[in-house]
Protein backbone atom coordinates (compact mmCIF):
# COMPACT_ATOMS: atom_id res chain seq x y z
CA UNK A 1 0.00 0.00 0.00
CA UNK A 2 2.87 2.23 0.07
CA UNK A 3 3.00 2.83 -3.45
CA UNK A 4 -0.97 3.86 -2.91
CA UNK A 5 -0.19 6.36 -0.89
CA UNK A 6 2.43 7.88 -2.68
CA UNK A 7 0.86 8.16 -5.63
CA UNK A 8 -2.46 9.82 -3.56
CA UNK A 9 0.22 12.36 -2.39
CA UNK A 10 1.83 12.98 -5.52
CA UNK A 11 -2.15 13.38 -7.06
CA UNK A 12 -2.69 15.89 -4.15
CA UNK A 13 0.13 18.02 -4.04
CA UNK A 14 0.21 18.72 -7.81
CA UNK A 15 -3.42 19.89 -7.87
CA UNK A 16 -3.07 21.75 -5.13
CA UNK A 17 0.05 23.52 -6.14
CA UNK A 18 -1.00 23.95 -9.47
CA UNK A 19 -4.15 25.81 -7.56
CA UNK A 20 -2.55 28.13 -5.89
CA UNK A 21 -0.34 29.34 -9.07
CA UNK A 22 -3.40 29.59 -10.89
CA UNK A 23 -4.93 31.50 -8.62
CA UNK A 24 -1.72 33.55 -7.74
CA UNK A 25 -1.67 34.38 -11.72
CA UNK A 26 -4.64 35.71 -11.67
CA UNK A 27 -6.84 32.91 -13.34
CA UNK A 28 -10.34 33.01 -13.42
CA UNK A 29 -10.97 30.74 -16.47
CA UNK A 30 -12.38 27.41 -14.76
CA UNK A 31 -11.99 25.53 -17.61
CA UNK A 32 -8.54 26.27 -17.41
CA UNK A 33 -8.10 25.23 -13.29
CA UNK A 34 -9.74 21.95 -14.68
CA UNK A 35 -7.48 21.18 -17.13
CA UNK A 36 -4.58 21.71 -15.67
CA UNK A 37 -5.89 19.45 -12.70
CA UNK A 38 -6.67 16.92 -15.00
CA UNK A 39 -3.20 16.56 -17.40
CA UNK A 40 -1.83 16.37 -14.03
CA UNK A 41 -3.86 13.20 -12.84
CA UNK A 42 -3.18 11.48 -16.22
CA UNK A 43 0.29 12.32 -15.74
CA UNK A 44 1.52 10.99 -12.45
CA UNK A 45 -0.93 7.56 -12.87
CA UNK A 46 0.97 6.98 -16.46
CA UNK A 47 4.32 7.66 -14.48
CA UNK A 48 3.95 5.71 -11.93
CA UNK A 49 4.40 2.07 -13.70
CA UNK A 50 4.08 -0.22 -11.22
CA UNK A 51 0.81 0.10 -10.45
CA UNK A 52 -0.84 -3.22 -10.52
CA UNK A 53 -3.06 -3.99 -13.13
CA UNK A 54 -6.25 -4.42 -11.29
CA UNK A 55 -5.06 -0.89 -9.53
CA UNK A 56 -5.40 0.42 -13.92
CA UNK A 57 -8.50 -0.66 -14.12
CA UNK A 58 -9.75 0.75 -11.47
CA UNK A 59 -8.99 4.19 -12.24
CA UNK A 60 -9.70 4.11 -15.94
CA UNK A 61 -13.54 4.80 -15.03
CA UNK A 62 -12.01 7.94 -13.15
CA UNK A 63 -10.15 8.55 -16.06
CA UNK A 64 -12.85 8.43 -18.19
CA UNK A 65 -15.41 10.35 -16.42
CA UNK A 66 -12.49 13.13 -16.07
CA UNK A 67 -12.61 13.03 -20.23
CA UNK A 68 -15.85 13.31 -20.39
CA UNK A 69 -15.59 16.67 -18.50
CA UNK A 70 -12.81 17.80 -20.58
CA UNK A 71 -14.38 17.10 -23.60
CA UNK A 72 -17.74 19.00 -22.02
CA UNK A 73 -15.75 21.86 -21.41
CA UNK A 74 -14.47 22.00 -24.74
CA UNK A 75 -17.30 21.97 -26.21
CA UNK A 76 -19.08 24.90 -24.13
CA UNK A 77 -15.59 27.20 -24.94
CA UNK A 78 -16.35 26.25 -28.76
CA UNK A 79 -20.12 27.48 -28.21
CA UNK A 80 -18.74 30.39 -26.63
CA UNK A 81 -16.74 31.48 -29.57
CA UNK A 82 -19.58 30.89 -31.73
CA UNK A 83 -22.00 33.13 -29.99
CA UNK A 84 -19.48 35.76 -29.63
CA UNK A 85 -19.06 35.95 -32.93
CA UNK B 1 -10.28 1.77 10.57
CA UNK B 2 -8.18 -0.29 7.99
CA UNK B 3 -6.97 -0.21 4.32
CA UNK B 4 -9.93 -0.45 2.50
CA UNK B 5 -12.59 1.57 5.15
CA UNK B 6 -10.12 4.30 4.87
CA UNK B 7 -9.71 4.78 1.67
CA UNK B 8 -13.48 4.42 0.89
CA UNK B 9 -14.37 6.71 3.86
CA UNK B 10 -11.47 9.34 2.97
CA UNK B 11 -12.87 9.08 -0.82
CA UNK B 12 -16.57 9.72 0.25
CA UNK B 13 -16.12 12.14 2.16
CA UNK B 14 -13.84 14.15 0.20
CA UNK B 15 -16.27 13.82 -2.75
CA UNK B 16 -19.47 15.16 -0.54
CA UNK B 17 -16.99 18.17 1.11
CA UNK B 18 -15.95 18.63 -3.09
CA UNK B 19 -19.63 18.60 -4.17
CA UNK B 20 -20.60 20.84 -1.23
CA UNK B 21 -17.37 23.44 -1.85
CA UNK B 22 -17.71 23.56 -5.35
CA UNK B 23 -21.49 24.80 -5.57
CA UNK B 24 -20.98 26.85 -2.78
CA UNK B 25 -18.03 28.30 -4.69
CA UNK B 26 -19.80 28.72 -8.15
CA UNK B 27 -23.05 29.37 -7.05
CA UNK B 28 -23.11 31.29 -3.87
CA UNK B 29 -19.85 33.15 -3.50
CA UNK B 30 -18.77 33.19 -7.22
CA UNK B 31 -15.34 32.83 -6.36
CA UNK B 32 -13.14 30.59 -8.99
CA UNK B 33 -10.54 29.69 -6.58
CA UNK B 34 -13.11 27.86 -4.49
CA UNK B 35 -14.73 26.65 -7.07
CA UNK B 36 -11.22 24.96 -8.13
CA UNK B 37 -10.61 23.55 -4.73
CA UNK B 38 -13.89 22.09 -5.15
CA UNK B 39 -13.57 20.24 -7.93
CA UNK B 40 -9.98 19.24 -6.91
CA UNK B 41 -11.55 17.57 -3.73
CA UNK B 42 -13.96 15.60 -6.34
CA UNK B 43 -10.80 14.35 -8.42
CA UNK B 44 -9.33 13.26 -5.33
CA UNK B 45 -11.94 11.89 -4.08
CA UNK B 46 -13.00 9.33 -6.71
CA UNK B 47 -9.17 8.45 -7.31
CA UNK B 48 -9.58 7.56 -3.62
CA UNK B 49 -12.84 5.59 -4.33
CA UNK B 50 -11.14 3.84 -6.99
CA UNK B 51 -8.33 2.84 -5.12
CA UNK B 52 -10.36 1.43 -2.23
CA UNK B 53 -11.85 -1.40 -4.42
CA UNK B 54 -8.05 -2.63 -5.33
CA UNK B 55 -6.31 -2.46 -1.51
CA UNK B 56 -5.72 -5.97 -0.11
CA UNK B 57 -9.04 -7.27 1.85
CA UNK B 58 -6.46 -8.80 4.37
CA UNK B 59 -5.20 -7.11 7.29
CA UNK B 60 -0.93 -7.34 7.40
CA UNK B 61 -0.99 -8.79 10.98
CA UNK B 62 -2.81 -11.88 9.03
CA UNK B 63 -0.61 -11.74 5.91
CA UNK B 64 2.20 -11.40 8.87
CA UNK B 65 0.83 -14.44 11.00
CA UNK B 66 0.49 -16.84 7.45
CA UNK B 67 4.04 -16.30 6.31
CA UNK B 68 5.41 -16.97 10.06
CA UNK B 69 3.14 -20.16 10.52
CA UNK B 70 4.71 -21.60 7.31
CA UNK B 71 8.22 -20.17 8.45
CA UNK B 72 7.98 -21.96 11.57
CA UNK B 73 7.39 -25.55 9.98
CA UNK B 74 9.65 -25.34 7.18
CA UNK B 75 12.28 -24.84 10.19
CA UNK B 76 11.10 -27.53 12.40
CA UNK B 77 11.50 -29.55 8.96
CA UNK B 78 14.76 -28.03 8.39
CA UNK B 79 16.18 -28.96 11.92
CA UNK B 80 14.83 -32.24 12.45
CA UNK B 81 16.16 -33.64 9.21
CA UNK B 82 19.49 -32.31 10.18
CA UNK B 83 19.83 -30.34 6.90
CA UNK B 84 22.60 -27.71 6.66
CA UNK B 85 23.12 -27.24 2.94
CA UNK B 86 21.75 -24.23 1.08
CA UNK B 87 18.32 -24.34 -0.67
CA UNK B 88 18.68 -24.75 -4.48
CA UNK B 89 16.28 -22.37 -6.10
CA UNK B 90 14.57 -24.43 -9.29
CA UNK B 91 13.20 -22.82 -12.15
CA UNK B 92 9.42 -23.98 -13.35
CA UNK B 93 10.89 -25.83 -16.05
CA UNK B 94 12.53 -28.49 -13.56
CA UNK B 95 10.10 -29.11 -11.08
CA UNK B 96 5.78 -29.70 -11.69
CA UNK B 97 5.06 -26.11 -12.61
CA UNK B 98 6.11 -24.05 -10.01
CA UNK B 99 9.21 -23.12 -9.47
CA UNK B 100 10.43 -24.31 -5.93
CA UNK B 101 13.26 -24.60 -3.62
CA UNK B 102 15.49 -27.88 -3.72
CA UNK B 103 17.15 -28.63 -0.25
CA UNK B 104 19.42 -31.48 -0.49
CA UNK B 105 19.54 -34.04 2.66
CA UNK B 106 23.20 -34.50 1.91
CA UNK B 107 26.03 -32.19 2.49
CA UNK B 108 28.22 -33.69 -0.47
CA UNK B 109 29.25 -30.05 -1.56
CA UNK B 110 27.76 -30.58 -5.11
CA UNK B 111 24.64 -29.54 -6.97
CA UNK B 112 22.87 -32.69 -8.13
CA UNK B 113 22.85 -33.12 -11.91
CA UNK B 114 18.95 -32.38 -12.28
CA UNK B 115 18.58 -33.87 -15.78
CA UNK B 116 14.82 -34.68 -15.53
CA UNK B 117 11.65 -32.46 -14.27
CA UNK B 118 11.18 -33.11 -10.34
CA UNK B 119 8.05 -34.74 -9.50
CA UNK B 120 5.78 -33.01 -7.19
CA UNK B 121 6.39 -34.58 -4.01
CA UNK B 122 8.06 -33.50 -0.42
CA UNK B 123 11.20 -36.48 -0.53
CA UNK B 124 12.31 -36.23 -4.18
CA UNK B 125 15.15 -38.06 -6.35
CA UNK B 126 16.89 -35.05 -7.40
CA UNK B 127 19.88 -36.96 -9.31
CA UNK B 128 21.45 -40.00 -10.40
CA UNK B 129 23.63 -40.65 -7.24
CA UNK B 130 21.70 -42.44 -4.56
CA UNK B 131 22.30 -39.91 -2.04
CA UNK B 132 21.02 -37.13 -4.37
CA UNK B 133 18.11 -37.05 -2.05
CA UNK B 134 16.24 -33.54 -0.94
CA UNK B 135 13.38 -31.81 0.06
CA UNK B 136 11.31 -29.74 -2.50
CA UNK B 137 9.10 -26.86 -0.55
CA UNK B 138 7.15 -24.39 -1.72
CA UNK B 139 8.95 -20.34 -0.18
CA UNK B 140 7.79 -17.19 -0.31
CA UNK B 141 9.15 -16.97 -3.03
CA UNK B 142 7.17 -19.35 -5.02
CA UNK B 143 4.08 -17.97 -3.82
CA UNK B 144 5.03 -14.16 -5.04
CA UNK B 145 5.80 -15.78 -8.38
CA UNK B 146 2.21 -16.45 -8.74
CA UNK B 147 0.85 -12.86 -8.48
CA UNK B 148 2.66 -12.32 -11.67
CA UNK B 149 1.08 -12.64 -15.12
CA UNK B 150 4.45 -13.02 -17.10
CA UNK B 151 7.71 -14.77 -16.55
CA UNK B 152 10.26 -12.37 -16.66
CA UNK B 153 13.22 -12.55 -19.35
CA UNK B 154 16.57 -13.33 -18.94
CA UNK B 155 17.88 -9.51 -19.21
CA UNK B 156 19.17 -7.67 -16.37
CA UNK B 157 16.67 -5.07 -17.18
CA UNK B 158 13.90 -7.07 -17.90
CA UNK B 159 14.67 -8.80 -14.33
CA UNK B 160 15.21 -5.83 -12.71
CA UNK B 161 11.91 -4.55 -14.47
CA UNK B 162 9.47 -7.89 -12.96
CA UNK B 163 11.15 -7.34 -9.60
CA UNK B 164 10.67 -3.83 -9.57
CA UNK B 165 7.22 -4.42 -10.00
CA UNK B 166 6.54 -7.80 -7.87
CA UNK B 167 8.17 -6.05 -4.83
CA UNK B 168 7.63 -2.76 -5.07
CA UNK B 169 3.51 -2.29 -6.94
CA UNK B 170 2.33 -5.93 -6.24
CA UNK B 171 3.37 -6.41 -2.84
CA UNK B 172 4.49 -2.75 -1.46
CA UNK B 173 7.61 -4.55 0.74
CA UNK B 174 10.71 -2.08 -1.34
CA UNK B 175 10.47 0.53 -3.83
CA UNK B 176 13.13 -0.16 -6.56
CA UNK B 177 15.63 -3.01 -7.26
CA UNK B 178 18.89 -2.59 -9.37
CA UNK B 179 20.61 -6.04 -10.74
CA UNK B 180 24.25 -6.79 -12.07
CA UNK B 181 25.24 -9.49 -13.93
CA UNK B 182 29.50 -10.73 -13.61
CA UNK B 183 30.11 -13.93 -14.15
CA UNK B 184 27.99 -16.74 -12.51
CA UNK B 185 27.17 -14.01 -10.14
CA UNK B 186 23.35 -11.96 -9.86
CA UNK B 187 23.65 -9.03 -7.55
CA UNK B 188 20.30 -7.65 -6.94
CA UNK B 189 20.35 -4.69 -4.64
CA UNK B 190 16.52 -3.76 -3.06
CA UNK B 191 15.90 -0.31 -2.10
CA UNK B 192 13.73 0.28 1.40
CA UNK B 193 13.30 -3.17 2.43
CA UNK B 194 9.98 -3.05 4.21
CA UNK B 195 10.23 -6.39 5.31
CA UNK B 196 11.69 -6.80 9.23
CA UNK B 197 14.52 -9.48 9.33
CA UNK B 198 13.91 -12.29 11.48
CA UNK B 199 16.35 -14.39 13.79
CA UNK B 200 14.84 -17.35 11.96
CA UNK B 201 17.53 -20.47 12.14
CA UNK B 202 16.12 -21.62 8.89
CA UNK B 203 16.65 -18.27 7.13
CA UNK B 204 20.35 -19.15 6.56
CA UNK B 205 19.66 -22.16 4.11
CA UNK B 206 16.40 -21.21 2.68
CA UNK B 207 17.34 -17.06 2.59
CA UNK B 208 14.85 -14.19 4.40
CA UNK B 209 11.96 -13.45 2.60
CA UNK B 210 13.26 -10.76 -0.04
CA UNK B 211 16.20 -13.11 -0.93
CA UNK B 212 13.59 -16.04 -1.66
CA UNK B 213 11.57 -14.17 -3.79
CA UNK B 214 15.01 -12.79 -5.73
CA UNK B 215 16.08 -16.10 -6.06
CA UNK B 216 12.90 -17.43 -7.02
CA UNK B 217 12.55 -15.06 -9.57
CA UNK B 218 16.18 -15.23 -11.15
CA UNK B 219 15.80 -18.72 -11.59
CA UNK B 220 12.65 -18.48 -13.02
CA UNK B 221 14.04 -15.63 -15.43
CA UNK B 222 17.44 -17.56 -16.67
CA UNK B 223 16.19 -21.16 -16.24
CA UNK B 224 18.49 -22.38 -14.30
CA UNK B 225 19.06 -23.01 -10.76
CA UNK B 226 20.23 -20.15 -8.14
CA UNK B 227 21.96 -20.31 -4.84
CA UNK B 228 21.39 -17.41 -2.41
CA UNK B 229 25.06 -17.27 -1.92
CA UNK B 230 25.08 -13.58 0.57
CA UNK B 231 22.71 -11.38 1.84
CA UNK B 232 22.53 -8.77 4.54
CA UNK B 233 21.66 -4.92 4.71
CA UNK B 234 24.25 -2.46 3.41
CA UNK B 235 23.34 0.63 3.67
CA UNK B 236 19.68 1.05 3.78
CA UNK B 237 19.84 -1.49 0.56
CA UNK B 238 18.86 -5.12 0.93
CA UNK B 239 21.49 -6.78 -1.01
CA UNK B 240 21.30 -10.50 -2.28
CA UNK B 241 24.11 -12.28 -4.39
CA UNK B 242 23.22 -15.20 -6.00
CA UNK B 243 25.11 -18.21 -7.78
CA UNK B 244 23.74 -19.43 -10.85
CA UNK B 245 24.37 -22.96 -11.19
CA UNK B 246 25.13 -25.01 -14.48
CA UNK B 247 28.00 -22.20 -16.59
CA UNK B 248 27.80 -18.68 -17.35
CA UNK B 249 24.88 -16.64 -18.36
Amino acid sequence: MAIYNRYVICVAALILASAVILTASGQGNLGRFYTVFIIEAFAVTELFLYLNPKTRRALAPVSVILLIGFVAILFLEILKLRLLR
Amino acid sequence: MRGKNRYEVTGASLLLSGLLLSLAGFLVFSIEWLTALGIAMLIMGAILVALSRTVPTVSPEVCSLLLETGLENIAAIIEELGITSRAIYLPSSMTGGRPQALLPLQLNGHVPDISRKLPQRLIVQSGPAHDDIGLLVSTVGTAAFGLLDNRPGPGPAELDSALTYLLSGVLGIADRTWISYSGRNVTIEIASPRIRQRANWAHQFIGEPLASIAATMTAEALGKPVVIEKEGQVKGRYVVVLGVQDGHL
